[in-house]
């Protein structure tokens, strides 16, 4: 797979290749961080365990990760949960809606790098 | 009805119509209708009356004169009314016209002006019959009071059809009071004006000729008046219906009389108008006073001093009109039983034909007009003002009992004191004045007075009403006087005696015309004529005992009582014959057949008798049976004798039973009323109570209606400015949203609470608003300005009301200038915030080139001056060794002979000759470097070799000085790289003979290769080259790099070098992206630090991964900054990172806050030149560890410049950073060239050289 075809994949390439200083190599080894980062399982974790505040800073932390790696759909997708968190009455009934577009904006993007390895 | 008709026009002008025109101030459009309309060649002069503010010069005759082509003059006082010229009042007067000229006189202050009414009674008395008034859109009733004299002198009044009038009070007005001839549109009341115009020039004449000819058209006319309003005008004056009769053939536009007639046909509206034109009648309160003094000394003082307080008084107005008559002769009544002291009831009865007449005379309210003709002590005394109208008081009013009469048909009154019947007869034809003085006759009291008008006389009935004062035409009634030739008026017969009129045989062949209306048989009529005449008195009546027709004469038997006349045969009947009556009638019904009795001996109503009493039963009309009509007769004993069948009328026996039914019937009855009486009582207080409320509330609504009509003017003034206004505004606000759209400035206007009130266009590229955002506060609008927050800045402005001014960039780069100030109003109050937006993109581009260009000029100007510098050094440097070549040269041209002397000369001149090409090699090799774009190559080496090399070439030179030189090659360091090796190898030389020159003997040179870092493909190559050597001075550091620098000290061996090297070396190592860091203390040695980036050689195939040139890199001057990257994401740290290796900085990691600090702390002073801080992590977070930071010990904690790099820009974290001493705050996704901005800025802010 091209480093083009990340963009099927939620990732824009052109930003993140940028980022890179369009360096493929680097971009290459910095996206398989993404593999290892705990971040999403974290997330989930305290997602399983209804911990919000919990849930709150480790998405943080991810929502920092995706817009450094220009993962736009799992951006899009963190940003809204976290939105929702940050909120002083939080809608609780709304979040697993909200995780489950996480979930997959996450495992589409997790696919897409680990075909560019 | 009290008019005049046959008045005759002395002046010359007067023979033309002469217009006047009524409008209020709102009537603006109803005129400039009416004269767009109007031609200007009527030959009419038309004089406009409008209410004017008279606080402001009227533009009307210049507003008017736009729409006609008569010429439009304002009035001055005394001005000469002119044909087809339409003449304007001025504001603030009043106008009347007297003799064709116009007379303006000042309006009163403080009271309600009504120059209309004003000058329409002026025209009436002017013009008389050639008098038209128009009166047009308007509030209030100005115009109404001035119509009554136009009307009363013949003259035409025209309103504005109210439907087509903006203000439609003043024609509503108007045409309440029935007098109008026509309503019509502003456009049509310009084509009946040019039509009266046409037909009085065209017809005029012709008119008046069939008018003395066609007696059987009139004939016509009577009959249709009669079907529809059952009145007949046959005897009425023919000259005065014939007037109106013209009148409205030139409103209906008929030419002639017979097309006339024919219409009269077809519209029964059109009979009822011209009814009612007949019948129309004005007055005025004591019309002809000496008269009413006349009236009051001669009759009312005499009938008042004849009176008993038992006994009511009672008079007759007939033709009351509008009740201006009747109230005169009730305060006349008052006036004189106040000054003879006694108390009376007086009963006036007033009627007339005209039912909305007696309607309005009821009401009893009169405009102010009347102080004309009532004095003040009458106005004050009798009268209630309200506002601007009068009303009799209610003493006056109970007098007076108002009620629709026609004279010949009804019945008249009784037993009366006085009848005033005055301007009637004028009307009349003699026929029919006789008819009326023997209705008087029969209803005067003897001794009774009868009050006629100005012009009318008794006729031939001088002996049954003998004159008490001619010339006020008073006269007395003398009962015992038989009118002779009078006829007996059956006004009971209702229908018959009019029948009887029109059945005249003059009339009869023309009565086939009228379908429907003359069906009534000749024989029957003569019959019935007879019968009238010569049967015994005889009263039909039926089941109800009502009457239904009347024989012969029963004057005797039958009396009307006063008040509402009734046709109940027990009402009429004489009191001593109502038993009789009833037994006979009661017998004859229950057997079904004639009864009769006898000897009936009674007290009549003339004189006592005795007769005999017939109950005839005789079956309906038609014979259906369905009514039983009885007949009764009297029979007068003497006259016809006994009847054969009669019974004796016992009127013990017939009496007691009858008593007894009676008696009976009347407890019931007694008690009936009695309930029926108390519940009247309290309804009637109720009554009373609510009525009194609704005068009250109706008092106060009227006053309210008053100020209401008069603020409605001033405000339709006010809106007419305002229109204009509205119009002006509009047109700035075209020009202003031009202006705003093609001048690509973007606008929003917030209110206090943020809402969105306007925007411009342009705005809507970088705000997701649309129209219907309107209204919707900017917290819901989304934006393109990441890194500000426009709702917060929104709230400072408003707290502070100081302007924001800032420079703000979109996502994609477009920079704008945004000012975000407070909304003034002209009254400074802040009603928001104005939000500009003006994009600078192109502008900031420029000065970012302009900046580097001045950076580019600047730097070629210090180029330019080292370079100058530089050969004037080399100058300087090669003068030397040339004067002393040619002071050898000189000695040795001397020494020739002595060749020893002369090899030492020669070897002398080798040595500086040998000297001065070192110094062209190092110029050459200095030049090189400015080359280094063209020579710098790039190629893969291995970094062993290089070291090698360098070591190779040295060892010898540093054994012989004496020196011990060591080379580290540290652990990890690749085996290849690709970077410039001949530059290395250069630079590593020139640092490595600096060392050897300065370092004594015995002393030793260290150089220590490693790779710092590596980030991607590169990585950051540090050369350490150090000494025990002398050392340099603090104060020479900043000068090594320089070319010639040499240090002037004792200890320096000056000979050797001529302090190009190091600069030479410099300037390679900046060639390649590096940096240099020197540490040196005198006497104690130096250390440089050299760091390069390099190209890892990784790929196994030979090629490096990427050929990067060094030119490609962006200047930044960052290489050399040591940064700490602070986050807890190991993915972040790594991108982080990498950027900052790209552009040559090196930088330490930690993983939290803790750490971060602790890092921080133990490292030497000032070893960091920046800290990027994340904020979000867990534990210690970025806020705290920044407070611990700058609160620790370490000499730079205040300044080290710290920059957060944070996944969000919440508004809460930045506030909390700021506080905590961030000093820039950078968001996620990281923006290289905004970080490496921020980097340099805040470096350098610290006083560090880049």
């Amino acid at each position: 797979m091209t480093l083009e075809q990340l963009n099927d994949y939620g990732i824009d390439f052109e930003k993140g290749f940028e980022r890179c200083m369009n360096d493929e190599e680097f971009y290459k080894e910095y996206l398989e961080m993404f593999l290892e980062d705990d971040c999403y399982a974290r997330a989930k974790d305290a997602y399983e365990h209804q911990d919000y505040q919990k849930m709150f800073q480790s998405l943080h932390e991810l929502k920092g990760v995706c817009s450094n790696a220009e993962m736009f759909e799992l951006y899009e997708a963190v940003y809204a949960l976290v939105e929702l968190l940050r909120a002083d009455d939080i809608q609780t009934d709304k979040i697993p809606e909200y995780f489950d577009k996480i979930t997959a904006a996450y495992n589409k993007a997790s696919e897409g790098i680990s075909l560019i390895r | 009805m009290t008019m005049n008709p046959n008045q005759k026009n002395d002046n010359e002008h007067k023979e033309n119509y002469i217009v006047g025109i009524g409008a209020s101030a709102g009537g603006l459009e109803a005129l400039q209708k009416l004269l767009t309309a109007l031609p200007s060649n009527t030959g009419y002069p038309y004089i406009v009356v409008q209410h004017l503010s008279p606080d402001y010069k009227s533009l009307l005759g210049e507003i008017l004169s736009k729409y006609t082509d008569m010429p439009v003059v304002q009035v001055e006082d005394g001005m000469l009314i002119k044909p087809d010229f339409v003449y304007v009042i001025q504001p603030g007067k009043n106008m009347k016209i007297s003799n064709g000229k116009l007379h303006l006189s000042s309006q009163k202050e403080k009271e309600l002006n009504l120059p209309i009414d004003m000058f329409f009674r002026s025209l009436a008395e002017e013009a008389k019959e050639h008098a038209i008034a128009i009166i047009l859109s308007g509030t209030g009733s100005d115009g109404t009071n001035g119509i009554r004299s136009i009307k009363e002198n013949d003259g035409m009044i025209i309103a504005q059809e109210p439907d087509s009038a903006k203000f439609d009070g003043m024609p509503r007005s108007a045409i309440r009071t029935g007098l109008v001839d026509a309503q019509l549109t502003p456009e049509e009341i310009a084509l009946e004006l040019q039509h009266i115009s046409n037909a009085t020039m065209e017809s005029g004449q012709a008119a008046k000729t069939e008018r003395q000819v066609d007696e059987e058209l009139m004939r016509r006319i009577y009959a249709i008046l009669k079907k529809i309003s059952n009145v007949n005008f046959t005897h009425y004056k023919q000259n005065t219906i014939l007037r109106r009769i013209e009148r409205r053939m030139m409103l209906t536009h008929k030419e002639t009389l017979q097309e006339y007639v024919d219409y009269l046909y077809e519209s029964s509206e059109e009979v009822r108008t011209l009814s009612r034109e007949v019948l129309i009648g004005v007055t005025n309160f004591f019309r002809d006073p000496e008269f009413f003094q006349s009236l009051k000394d001669n009759a009312i003082q005499d009938i008042l001093l004849r009176s008993t307080a038992e006994e009511s008084i009672r008079a007759w107005v007939a033709g009351c009109s509008t009740g201006e008559e009747a109230y005169s002769i009730a305060i006349l009544f008052c006036e004189v039983m106040e000054s003879l002291k006694i108390k009376r009831t007086v009963k006036i009865f007033a009627t007339d034909l005209d039912v909305e007449a007696v309607t309005f005379a009821g009401k009893g309210t009169y405009s102010e007009n009347i102080m004309d003709s009532v004095s003040p002590a009458r106005l004050s005394h009798y009268f209630t003002r309200q506002n601007n109208s009068y009303t009799i008081n209610r003493d006056i009013r109970k007098m007076i009992v108002f009620s629709p009469h026609n004279v010949f048909q009804d019945p008249p009154f009784g037993r009366l004191d006085l009848i005033s019947c005055r301007n009637m007869l004028i009307y009349f034809q003699p026929v029919l004045q006789n008819d009326l003085f023997a209705i008087f006759h029969t209803s005067l009291k003897d001794g009774g007075y009868l009050f006629l008008g100005k012009s009318e006389a008794i006729g031939v009935y001088t002996e049954a009403y003998p004159v008490v004062d001619a010339a006020a035409k008073l006269f007395r009634h003398r009962a015992d006087v038989k009118i002779a030739g009078a006829k007996a008026i059956p006004y009971l017969q209702n229908g018959l005696m009019d029948d009887d009129y029109l059945d005249d045989p003059d009339t009869h062949p023309n009565r086939r015309l009228i379908p429907g209306e003359m069906g009534a048989d000749e024989q029957g009529a003569i019959d019935t004529t007879l019968l009238e005449r010569f049967m015994p008195a005889c009263l039909v009546v039926d089941d109800k005992n009502e009457l239904i027709h009347t024989y012969g004469e029963n004057s005797n038997y039958v009396h009307f009582s006063l008040g509402k006349v009734s046709n109940v045969l027990y009402d009429v009947i004489t009191e001593d014959l109502k038993i009789p009556v009833s037994t006979l009638l009661k017998e004859a019904r229950e057997k079904c057949q004639m009864v009769q009795y006898k000897d009936i001996s009674f007290t009549g109503e003339r004189e006592n008798a005795v007769i005999n009493l017939t109950a005839l039963p005789i079956s309906g009309r038609r014979g259906e049976g369905s009514e039983n009509y009885y007949a009764l007769v009297f029979t007068d004993t003497k006259q016809r004798g006994e009847l054969e069948d009669a019974v004796p009328y016992e009127i013990d026996r017939v009496a007691s039973q009858r008593i007894t039914d009676l008696e009976q019937d009347l407890s019931d009855v007694q008690e009936r009323l009695q309930r029926s009486v108390s519940e009247q009582e309290c309804v009637n207080e109720e009554l009373q109570a609510a009525n009194e409320e609704l005068l009250t509330a109706n008092e106060e609504l009227q006053s309210s209606n008053e100020e209401l009509q008069s603020v409605n003017e001033e405000l339709y003034t006010v809106n007419t400015e305002y229109q204009l206004k509205l119009t002006e505004l509009a047109d700035t606000n075209d020009d202003i949203a031009n202006f705003l759209s093609s001048t690509l400035i973007g606008v929003i206007f917030v209110d206090n609470k943020l809402s969105i009130r306007r925007y411009t266009d342009y705005v809507a590229s970088e705000f997701s608003v649309m129209d219907h955002d309107i209204g919707r506060s900017l917290k819901f609008i989304s934006y393109h300005f990441p890194t500000v927050d426009i709702t917060e800045i929104c709230d400072n402005v408003l707290k502070t009301l100081v302007p924001d001014e800032r420079e703000v960039t979109t996502r994609k780069n477009k920079v704008f200038f945004m000012r975000v100030a407070p909304y003034r109003t002209t009254e400074n109050k802040i009603l928001g915030c104005v939000i500009t937006l003006v994009d600078t993109t192109t502008q900031k581009q420029g000065l970012v080139k302009l900046k580097n260009t001045e950076q580019r000029l600047d730097l070629a100007q210090k180029a330019s001056e080292a370079k100058s510098d530089f050969l004037s050094k080399i100058a300087h440097e090669i003068r030397m060794p040339m004067s002393e070549l040619t002071d050898v040269a000189t000695k040795a041209s001397g020494q020739l002979e002595d060749k020893e002397a002369l090899g030492r000369s020669l070897d002398k001149m080798t040595d500086t000759i040998q000297y001065m090409n070192s110094i062209v090699s190092d110029i050459l090799e200095m030049t090189k470097t400015d080359q280094f774009s063209i020579e710098a190559p790039i190629e893969p080496f291995a970094m062993r070799d290089l070291i090698d090399r360098v070591s190779a070439s040295m060892v010898p030179q540093m054994d012989e000085a004496g020196l011990n030189f060591e080379v580290t090659m540290k652990e990890g360091l690749e085996d290849n790289y690709v970077g410039s090796r001949t530059r290395l190898q250069q630079i590593l030389l020139n640092f490595l003979s600096n060392a050897l020159k300065y370092t004594p003997k015995g002393g030793h040179v260290i150089l220590e290769v490693s790779e710092e870092a590596v980030v991607g493909s590169k990585a950051s190559i540090s050369f350490v080259v150090s000494d025990n050597g002398i050392g340099i001075s603090e104060e020479f550091i900043p000068e090594i790099f320089k070319p010639f620098a040499r240090e002037n000290r004792n200890d320096a061996n000056e000979s050797t070098s001529m302090g190009l090297g190091l600069s030479i070396a410099y300037n390679l190592v900046k060639l390649m992206n590096g940096d240099i860091e020197v540490e040196s203390k005198v006497g104690q040695g130096t250390t440089f630090h050299i760091h390069v980036m390099l190209d890892r050689y990784i790929h196994k195939d030979g090629t490096p991964a990427k050929l990067n040139t060094i030119k490609d890199l962006p200047d930044y001057h960052l290489t050399g900054l040591h940064a700490l990257v602070v986050d807890d994401n190991k993915m972040n740290r790594k991108i982080l990172g990498a950027i900052l290796a790209h552009e040559g900085m090196t930088f330490d990691e930690a993983a939290e806050g803790a750490s971060a600090v602790q890092t921080y702390v133990d490292a030497p002073d000032r070893k960091y030149d920046c800290i990027l801080m994340d904020i979000r992590m867990p534990e210690v977070d970025g806020i705290e560890a920044t407070t611990e930071i700058r609160n620790s010990k370490k000499p730079d904690a205040k300044t080290i410049p710290i920059i957060v790099v944070s996944a969000n820009g919440f508004p809460e974290d930045r506030k909390r950073a700021k506080e905590a001493g961030i000093d820039s705050y950078r968001t996620k996704p990281i923006d290289k060239e905004k970080l490496f901005e921020s980097i340099r800025e805040l470096v350098k802010r610290n006083g560090k050289k880049l």
